[in-house]
């Protein structure tokens, strides 16, 4: 990053085949909305390019990196809720039901349909998570993060983090019990 | 070993246990509490299910257009006027070290017109007239007599007081 701040543009080509796949897994995973999940990478490359003059190395790059990734994430996702809010408002008064998504996907086979609902479960119970609960586990489960990076990225304490992990795996365990292996009806489909 | 589940902070080894993140001695230790712990236990395995189940969510692939527009954008980016650039790096937050100057800069100017008013005070034009009473004046010139026999006063006090040092 320090030969990207000097203008090195190889090494900034470098730097996003290195970083490109974590970040849009992370906007993907955060946003669930491959539509725009690319767009907001590339938006966070290019913060990043822009920014690199202001660069200073005092925390790890990945951790600075993830910070303009969450902030560009949790600013999309309240733009979002608040012209969900709008729609919703206008579902209501039209009355008519959203379908889910997965309803309309068309399974080869009884496997696969079982395997998308239950995806499908654990991606819901993910966007039900506050935002910050939500970047927390998507750092500490697929980046592998710190605590410690976490807070950095996150701006609050380690403590903090552990707080938000515990509670946000709390609600994860509530919902996703059922898929515990004693407690499921098929198994085998993973 | 004391139930790590009593504290939100110390539950985060239960966590850990599941990241396969302790060290070998820590994981011994949990493992032997957790025979005995029916609530560990049971988080243990109900966190265990949280973490395949979350092991089982794949990302979507990068499409492979992604580099090739992110390059258009940067292009885009760098042939962007000063003052658009300027705006982002505004939003960016790359302003903030400006503005401890700025202020300084503000109560600097800010004390100068306060020190200096009336060299912006503005002049009466030609056309406008001071009204001031006749009672006005002669307040005016009894303050200024007072003053001057004050001064006298205090004057004269200290020639006597020097001449009885003498």
């Amino acid at each position: 990053m320090l030969l990207v701040r000097d203008g090195d543009e190889e090494s900034f080509r470098l730097l996003l085949e290195k970083h490109r796949n974590p970040i849009v897994h992370f906007v993907d995973r955060m946003t669930q909305n491959p539509a725009v999940s690319e767009e907001l990478a590339q938006e966070v490359f290019l913060r990043v390019y822009r920014s690199r003059g202001t660069y200073e190395p005092t925390a790890r790059f990945t951790t600075w990196l993830f910070r303009i990734a969450t902030h560009v994430t949790l600013n999309w996702l309240r733009d979002r809720k608040n012209e969900r809010g709008h729609q919703r408002l206008d579902e209501e008064q039209d009355g008519e039901t959203r379908t889910r998504e997965v309803a309309d996907r068309k399974p080869t086979t009884e496997q696969q349909m079982v395997h998308e609902v239950r995806l499908q479960e654990v991606r819901d119970a993910i966007a039900q998570l506050p935002a910050k609960q939500r970047a927390a586990v998507l750092m500490h489960k697929y980046e592998e993060m710190e605590y410690s990076q976490i807070a950095v990225t996150l701006r609050c304490s380690d403590s903090a983090v552990k707080s938000l992990l515990f509670r946000a795996y709390e609600a994860l365990r509530s919902k996703l019990k059922h898929m515990e292996p004693g407690n499921m009806m098929t198994g085998g489909t993973r | 070993m004391t139930c790590p589940l009593h504290s939100e902070e110390t539950a985060g080894i239960l966590l850990d246990y599941t990241a396969q993140r302790l060290d070998e001695t820590s994981m011994s230790q949990l493992e032997r509490h957790m025979e005995s712990c029916t609530a560990c236990a049971a988080l243990r395995s109900e966190q265990a299910a949280v973490w395949r189940a979350l092991d089982a969510w794949e990302p979507a692939p990068v499409s492979t257009d992604f580099n090739r527009t992110m390059w258009a954008k940067l292009a885009a980016a760098l042939a962007e006027p000063w003052y658009v650039r300027l705006g982002h790096a505004a939003r960016l937050g790359t302003w903030k070290p400006v503005v401890p100057l700025a202020v300084a800069a503000m109560v600097i100017v800010a004390g100068f017109f306060m020190d200096h008013p009336a060299d912006h005070a503005p002049l009466p034009g030609p056309t406008s007239t001071i009204a001031v009473s006749t009672s006005e004046a002669d307040q005016v010139e009894q303050t200024l007599d007072d003053i001057q026999l004050l001064y006298q006063f205090e004057s004269a006090a200290e020639g006597t007081t020097s001449r009885r040092q003498m």
